[in-house]
């Protein structure tokens, strides 16, 4: 089971990854030359012409871009223009501070979401059904930087319980994990809410209660393994959106991960940091659906084929 | 008594001999929307926000770019030192909250439609495309959209935009790029599904022509699913270009945006605090209502079936 | 006879006259039950049943038998307290196994469910739990109920499943319901059922679902266990057949009233409500006489060919189905039809019968045009089908099972009806509405119904739509994949009728599939009975009927329900009374 799902990933993986690196290099071509923003004020077109010469952007695009794949295939990943050392490097450096605000952020968001989305689901109509569904639409519709720029006001400026920004204690975290955790929480709960509302409904709920087994077995068994599986690849998707939200919310909080690294990267130009931590996240995100795929065929047995 | 929910409603129509008439389409349509409470109250207030938006030249507004720079930071008005003259305070420059506020509306509901038409054109034609001819066709085109499906939307944008440069049309045309891929998917997942229905089938033993058979029975029937898809849509799209713009990508000055706003008040949180907060409260205000919306009408198309 | 009284019966404590109530015959007694709905959005509350009056003993099996809207489901749900949230119950007297249903409170109906009454629903598929085994909602059962063991819940489940005649019973406690077949399913629920050793086991279109063959061994089944276990059965159908095999009491409802209640053979003898009189006409049967066989009725051999040519003709048809797979793997290939032959004369039409899993549907999409064949030829007129020619010129139409999903939700009546006239040149608007009013009334449906939408009408309503449609461009050859399986019985025959009205003005040339012999019997001429993709035997209606040859067909003929009491096979019964004959079809 394991070796089918490995196969499929690399058969996925390998396209995709390609895929990515045609359009980053493409994007990379089209933005231009980055040594204008490169040599000092004074320096001649002479100078100019020469470091062109020496990055080998003088070349003709295809023979650019095979260059640029020869080298990642042999595991040189460029050398970035601002830090002038190896660009690969850099990039993982800053992976496990995203990681861990990932991490911390869907902590908080399943804490959340979950509970709320089943309560909701099981008490269709009630209050607490519509509280639940009117709060996780208006997590969605709140911009998540300014959820950020809220919560430092309030709890950073106003009451001074958190600090504002870095990172270095569990507190750093707090603020920045809460924020990337709402955002996704409103979609988790209405996804529980839904799926929960949608097994219910199903026959073999039915057959349970007539069995006369006890409730909180009917809920959390019969309903909860076939209300996880849509619950799962969701989440997956959004793992995704994660890795995106996480660069606004890294710039305002001063977090030290790769979503700020990237933003960095973008006002400066440094186009092979760019590169590489395109790659990188989307290997995470390859590998993140691997695991969903895995997870997915340890719930459902008809997916064991 | 438990949570079990019974369909009796199919079961409980007898074979009726009389055939019974229908009130028309969109008054059944006007009157379900009226009947919901979430749903009403999310047109309402959406209908607010495009009013005020259509209308700002009408309203006694003050000049939402001219500066007073002997006017800055001023608090709203039910605060101390606040004026009636600038409801919600001034900016930086002096310049007023509330004027700015409602026109800033206009570029977020501008690009929200024109990003979103272009989008969905584009990735609804790819989407029937590949799920209509299947074959090498489609693998290809999925895998293209699995690839920028991979990658984080907001990396893809800001890496477009370094090649798109800012301003409203770059803006437009990096958001399309990105979000095609949502139509396609579920366009080529709705035509697939469609093509199998009976009703298809039908028709293609009527011997129906393949045109005829697109526009009259195909897309018809994929339509709810992306006209709810493209609603909520608008929403987030709204919401992209505000962070695009926050981080000074999408709508340069003096253009108004609210996310260039939230961005501008970020240096005065502790004195001024309404420069960051209201913004962000029409933001959310206009996308909590087109999420409403958009999910009711989820509700209105989806069980459809009698 | 009844074990020795559990542990979950201790545990209970029940009182002294409880106990003295559950011993007794009475399992279930209704007096005037009724069911109120009170709709979401406000509004008058329904009365969705009311006045019912029922009594079911041990050992008895009481029938509830109603079309859809009857009210059935609903009386039979009220007695596990199943009730949608918003439907109130009552009655003057409702006593389960000597418990009052209108007293109890949450906890008490939690047990009372499965320990006192035990449900088997009509779909097994989606009445099993996808992602459990079968052995854990077996024994889940055993452990809440009973407070078996481990070891003895393994062995209990062991014993259930063997004894509701299932193969490899331990082997099954580890498979998931999806790698069973429908029969196999059900055997499962009913295990389940009686795993608490309820006093009452309520069936809720238990055969339904299921192919002939099956359902004659589940409904064996069920009696058996009834008998053995000692528990009466509420059983709830709309198949006056079933009935009739297995009923000892019938109780007819109507729009959620009691129309009337009798003994079985009293029922079908003298009925005494007209609903009753309606259904067992309209009940689909087999004249008596055709089941004997030729030779002893005295009937002609089978007549000699036909003279006039064949109108399609297939010859060695052969097609595979694989397994929807990702490229790399290797797909699995699946004969779906093998060798298929037969011949179809001009105005005669074919039944063409066949359990799931036959190819019949493949079959009908081949000759519509909807899919090739893989193998072998079609002749239209003795012109081969596959050239692109000739199956333009061939005038083939198709009418479709499911009458809710074969007509486009967004296209009025008009419109659709005349849709594949469309497609001919030389048909204005004004011309193709008035032939759509023309195909309306040859249906019989109202011209009103023109600018309606599909959902406006009701199923059998819909049918007669495609009918006309399929006529619209006077079709040679009509094809018919199983029109009538989806409807009530009443609309059945009245579709049915139809058809066969239709066929003698028209001359139609038909192929009628359908899963049941009873279903062709009423409107075939000759019949082809398809088993697992292939033709097992073909001829004249009543030669397949009265001198079936392939054991595959007479085990069709024998899953056959016999309508009349008297000759239940699972029940022994009393001869009727000398000279009353069944009642008198229409």
């Amino acid at each position: 089971m394991i070796f089918s799902a490995l196969w499929r990933l690399l058969l996925q993986a390998v396209p995709v990854l390609f895929t990515v690196t045609l359009i980053v290099f493409a994007l990379v071509f089209l933005a231009g030359d980055p040594t204008v923003m490169m040599i000092p004020d004074q320096a001649s077109e002479a100078d100019r012409l020469a470091m062109v010469a020496a990055w080998g952007l003088d070349q003709p695009v295809h023979l650019q871009y095979l260059n640029y794949m020869r080298n990642l295939l042999h595991g040189d990943f460029g050398t970035s223009y601002r830090y002038g050392s190896s660009a690969l490097p850099i990039v993982l450096e800053r992976l496990p501070a995203t990681l861990l605000l990932a991490a911390a952020s869907m902590l908080v968001a399943v804490l959340i979401a979950v509970p709320a989305g089943m309560a909701a689901a099981l008490r269709r109509g009630s209050w607490v059904d519509h509280a639940v569904s009117g709060v996780a639409v208006l997590g969605k519709a709140m911009p998540n930087f300014w959820v950020a720029i809220m919560l430092i006001l309030v709890f950073g400026v106003s009451l001074r319980w958190l600090p504002v920004s870095g990172s270095g204690t569990w507190a750093h975290l707090v603020m920045p994990a809460l924020t990337l955790g709402t955002a996704f929480a409103g979609d988790l709960a209405k996804l529980v809410r839904a799926s929960m509302l949608e097994t219910l409904s199903q026959d073999y709920m039915r057959t349970a209660y007539a069995k006369g087994i006890p409730d909180w077995l009917v809920i959390g068994k019969h309903a909860l393994r076939n209300a996880a599986i849509p619950t799962v690849t969701m989440t997956s998707l959004h793992v995704v959106a994660l890795l995106g939200g996480a660069l606004v919310t890294e710039t305002i909080f001063a977090w030290p991960g790769l979503g700020q690294l990237i933003v960095q990267a973008i006002n400066t130009k440094d186009m092979a940091v760019i590169q590489i931590s395109v790659l990188v996240i989307t290997a995470m995100t390859l590998l993140v659906n691997f695991l969903t795929d895995v997870v997915y065929r340890l719930i459902d047995p008809r997916m064991k084929l | 008594m438990s949570g079990v929910v019974l369909n009796t409603g199919t079961a409980l129509q007898a074979d009726a001999p009389a055939v019974a008439a229908q009130p028309s389409r969109l008054r059944h349509f006007l009157r379900a929307l009226w009947r919901s409470r979430s749903g009403r109250f999310g047109a309402l207030l959406l209908l607010l926000i495009l009013l005020a938006t259509l209308g700002a030249d009408l309203l006694p507004l003050a000049d939402p770019v001219k500066r007073h720079l002997s006017l800055r930071y001023l608090p709203p008005v039910w605060l101390d030192k606040g004026q009636w003259a600038y409801p919600l305070g001034t900016d930086g420059q002096g310049r007023d909250m509330l004027a700015r506020i409602i026109y800033g509306a206009r570029s977020s509901v501008m690009v929200g439609l024109a990003a979103v038409a272009l989008s969905g054109a584009i990735g609804v034609a790819i989407g029937v495309l590949a799920g209509l001819r299947g074959g090498w066709l489609d693998q290809v085109l999925m895998r293209v959209v699995d690839a920028i499906l991979a990658i984080p939307a907001m990396l893809f944008m800001l890496v477009v935009a370094l090649v798109a440069g800012a301003g409203l049309a770059p803006l437009i045309v990096v958001i399309a790029l990105t979000n095609w891929v949502i139509y396609t998917r579920i366009a080529r997942a709705e035509v697939l599904r469609v093509k199998e229905l009976e009703f298809v089938a039908a028709a293609r033993v009527s011997r129906v022509r393949s045109s005829r058979l697109l526009l009259r029975h195909i897309l018809p029937n994929i339509l709810p699913a992306l006209v709810v898809v493209a609603t909520l849509n608008i929403g987030t799209v709204i919401l992209t270009e505000s962070s695009l713009s926050f981080l000074g990508f999408g709508i340069q000055p003096p253009d108004i945006s609210w996310g260039q706003m939230l961005a501008d008040g970020r240096q005065q949180l502790a004195t001024s605090w309404w420069i960051s907060t209201f913004p962000g409260v029409a933001l959310t205000a206009t996308v909590f209502s087109i999420i409403l919306l958009g999910d009711w009408l989820r509700d209105y198309l989806d069980p459809r079936l009698p | 006879m009844t074990a020795a009284p559990s542990l979950a019966d201790a545990a209970n404590a029940p009182s002294l006259a409880v106990l003295q109530t559950r011993r007794a015959d009475t399992v279930l007694r209704y007096r005037n039950a009724g069911v109120t709905l009170q709709p979401l959005d406000g509004g008058e509350p329904l009365r969705l049943v009311r006045g019912v009056d029922l009594e079911v003993q041990r050992s008895q099996v009481v029938a509830l038998v109603g079309e859809s809207g009857s009210g059935k489901t609903l009386t039979a749900l009220s007695v596990l307290g199943l009730l949608p949230g918003n439907a109130r119950f009552s009655a003057d007297e409702a006593l389960l196994n000597g418990r009052d249903l209108r007293q109890l409170g949450k906890a008490e109906w939690r047990r009372l469910r499965g320990a006192d009454v035990g449900m088997v629903f009509q779909e097994p598929l989606s009445s099993l739990n996808p992602v459990l085994t079968i052995g854990d909602q077996i024994e889940e059962v055993l452990y809440y109920k009973r407070q078996l063991t481990r070891r003895q819940r393994r062995a209990e489940a062991i014993d259930l499943l063997a004894r509701m005649g299932l193969p490899r019973p331990a082997q099954l406690l580890q498979d998931y319901p999806f790698q069973l077949s429908g029969g196999m399913r059900q055997r499962v629920m009913l295990a389940i059922a009686m795993a608490g050793e309820p006093a009452l086991l309520i069936a809720d279109e238990p055969t339904t679902a299921l192919d002939n063959t099956v359902q004659a061994q589940v409904l064996e089944l069920m009696v058996r266990t009834a008998e053995q276990s000692d528990v009466g059965v509420l059983l709830i159908t709309h198949d006056l057949s079933v009935v009739a095999q297995v009923a000892d009491q019938v109780h007819v409802m109507r729009l959620g009233e009691m129309v009337e209640s009798a003994p079985v053979q009293q029922l079908f003898a003298r009925p005494q409500a007209a609903y009753t009189r309606q259904l067992l006409a309209l009940a689909p049967r087999i004249p008596a006489v055709v089941r004997q066989p030729l030779a002893e009725a005295g009937l002609p051999a089978p007549q000699a060919a036909q003279q006039a040519p064949a109108i399609l003709q297939l010859d060695a048809v052969s097609k595979y189905y694989q397994q929807p797979r990702a490229w790399h793997f290797k797909a699995h290939k699946h004969l779906a039809l093998d060798q298929v032959s037969f011949s179809l004369q001009r105005g005669r039409t074919l039944g063409l019968v066949g359990e799931s899993g036959s190819g019949k549907s493949s079959l009908a999409r081949i000759i519509a045009g909807l899919a090739q064949a893989d193998g072998g030829q079609l002749r239209f007129e003795g012109a081969d089908l596959s050239d692109p020619a000739v199956r333009a010129g061939a005038s083939i139409q198709m009418v479709f099972q499911d009458p809710y999903a074969s007509l486009n939700p967004r296209m009025r009546i008009g419109q659709l009806i005349t849709e594949p006239l469309a497609e001919q040149p030389g048909w204005t608007a004004a011309q193709l509405r008035a032939q759509a009013a023309r195909l309306l009334e040859m249906v019989g449906l109202p011209a009103s119904a023109l600018d309606r939408f599909a959902h406006e009408l009701s199923g059998g309503q819909r049918q007669r739509v495609c009918i006309a449609r399929a006529l619209s461009v006077k079709p040679q050859l009509l094809v018919c994949d199983e029109p009538v399986s989806a409807l009530d019985v009443s609309v059945q025959a009245e579709i049915l009728a139809l058809l066969q009205r239709l066929k003698k003005d028209l001359q139609l040339s038909m192929v009628f599939i359908a899963h049941g012999l009873e279903s062709v019997y009423a409107i075939s001429d000759d019949i082809v009975v398809l088993e697992k993709g292939r033709v097992v035997e073909a001829g004249p209606r009543d030669q397949i009927f009265g001198a079936p040859r392939h054991a595959y067909t007479r085990s069709l003929l024998d899953a056959m329900l016999d309508i009349d009491p008297a000759r239940s096979r699972f029940k022994a019964r009393p001869a009727a009374p000398a000279g009353a004959a069944l009642a008198r079809v229409a």
